[in-house]
């Protein structure tokens, strides 16, 4: 594993352990590829550094098949994240934003 | 302040509502109406038969034989529905044009997702109004295709201040222009003739003005978000807005209402919408 900076993220990297943000959600989670969209959400969270996989490095071991990380729900509730990152702190919002994950972790919408 | 009807006035190729669905409008307001009085203007349209017949044979309805004759389709799936699926097949055709810095075909897809949103939203808070709830979730946004097919620098400006700033389309647009596409789309649907309740709410559903009771304006403005909050298609930026909070108090909701809505609407989208299918 490796300790990189935000800034020095790059391109398909893979995260090596769950990012978690202030109330210990998961954020981003092991095995994300990362790409710009999610150094962005990154930054705009005030995360400095991740974890990641060293380039020929295998998954984390301890991960049971079963409970292999959905990449695309990880994909989709980034993404839901950046939609709601200039209201997350409208009270509104902020129960929107969780059916809003709730929904892109369970499959979300192709589109 | 731009004289919006001047602006659809001046782009001169601006597509004109089809016969076919002035009348079908005209006759759905008629309470004699029969199902074959509708065959006998739908039936005109090849085009557009075929597509009420695909609807209707879709496994969506899941009827067990083949349903081959319009008049017997328009039984099935009531007046009203082919009244929506023949302003949508327009809609889409006419406005399908997509650009660098619009993508059309993502952004019909949040407005089926709207319409059908506010169809259910408006079935629960205000029932028989769901149709023109369907009508206005579905053209709320339609100033921004004719802004995205007719006005392309003042399209380009927008979209080039919503990529270098990352704000809200209707940020840019009121930093940049004097008009805003939902006052531009509401002066298209006065055009086509829209009854004065849908092109209310297309020109109004940005700055609700709740009143004692709630409406379709409300009733959009929310569907609105929740599509956007579901991630479905693209309105042309990528953040959301807020949710009015005296719409809130105004539609009476609560956030399990708000839950079941959305999931109702997933579901019917995953088991694949025909109005998708056809943009």
């Amino acid at each position: 594993m490796l300790t990189v900076m935000v800034e020095n993220i790059a391109e398909g990297m893979v995260l090596g352990r769950d990012v978690l943000d202030d109330n210990s959600n998961t954020l981003l989670g092991e095995g994300t590829v990362l790409g710009q969209k999610h150094k962005d959400i990154l930054k705009r969270r005030g995360i400095e550094k991740v974890i990641v996989r060293e380039p020929a490095e295998k998954p984390n071991e301890t991960l049971a098949p079963e409970a292999e990380v959905d990449e695309n729900a990880e994909k989709r509730m980034a993404e839901v994240e950046l939609i709601f990152s200039d209201v997350a702190e409208d009270p509104l919002m902020k129960e929107l934003r969780v059916i809003a994950l709730k929904y892109a972790s369970q499959g979300g919408l192709d589109g | 302040m731009a004289d919006i009807q001047r602006i659809i006035a001046d782009i001169t190729d601006l597509p004109t509502l089809p016969d076919v669905v002035t009348k079908v409008n005209q006759l759905i307001s008629d309470s004699n109406t029969s199902a074959a009085d509708i065959n006998k203007v739908i039936s005109r349209d090849l085009a557009l038969s075929a597509k009420i017949l695909k609807l209707v044979n879709s496994p969506f309805y899941g009827f067990p034989r083949r349903i081959t004759t319009i008049t017997y389709a328009v039984v099935i799936l009531g007046f009203n529905t082919v009244r929506n699926l023949a302003l949508s097949a327009f809609v889409f055709d006419a406005f399908k044009k997509g650009s660098r810095h619009f993508d059309a075909a993502a952004f019909w897809k949040h407005s089926i997702c709207t319409a059908f949103l506010s169809q259910d939203l408006a079935k629960k808070i205000i029932p028989g109004k769901e149709e023109d709830a369907f009508i206005a979730g579905l053209l709320h946004g339609v100033g921004k295709v004719v802004m995205s097919q007719y006005l392309l620098e003042d399209m380009k400006k927008v979209a080039q201040r919503v990529e270098e700033t990352g704000c809200q389309f209707t940020q840019a647009e009121s930093e940049l222009l004097d008009y805003n596409h939902a006052e531009l789309g509401a002066a298209l649907l006065e055009k086509w003739n829209l009854p004065e309740p849908v092109v209310g709410v297309v020109r109004n559903h940005l700055n609700p003005q709740p009143g004692e009771k709630p409406t379709n304006v409300e009733v959009v403005h929310l569907s609105n978000i929740l599509t956007r909050a579901l991630n479905f298609g693209s309105s042309g930026d990528s953040r959301i807005p807020q949710i009015s909070p005296a719409v809130w108090s105004s539609l009476g909701l609560t956030w399990a209402d708000v839950d079941a809505l959305l999931g109702q609407v997933v579901d019917e989208i995953r088991k694949g919408n025909e109005f998708l299918s056809m943009i």
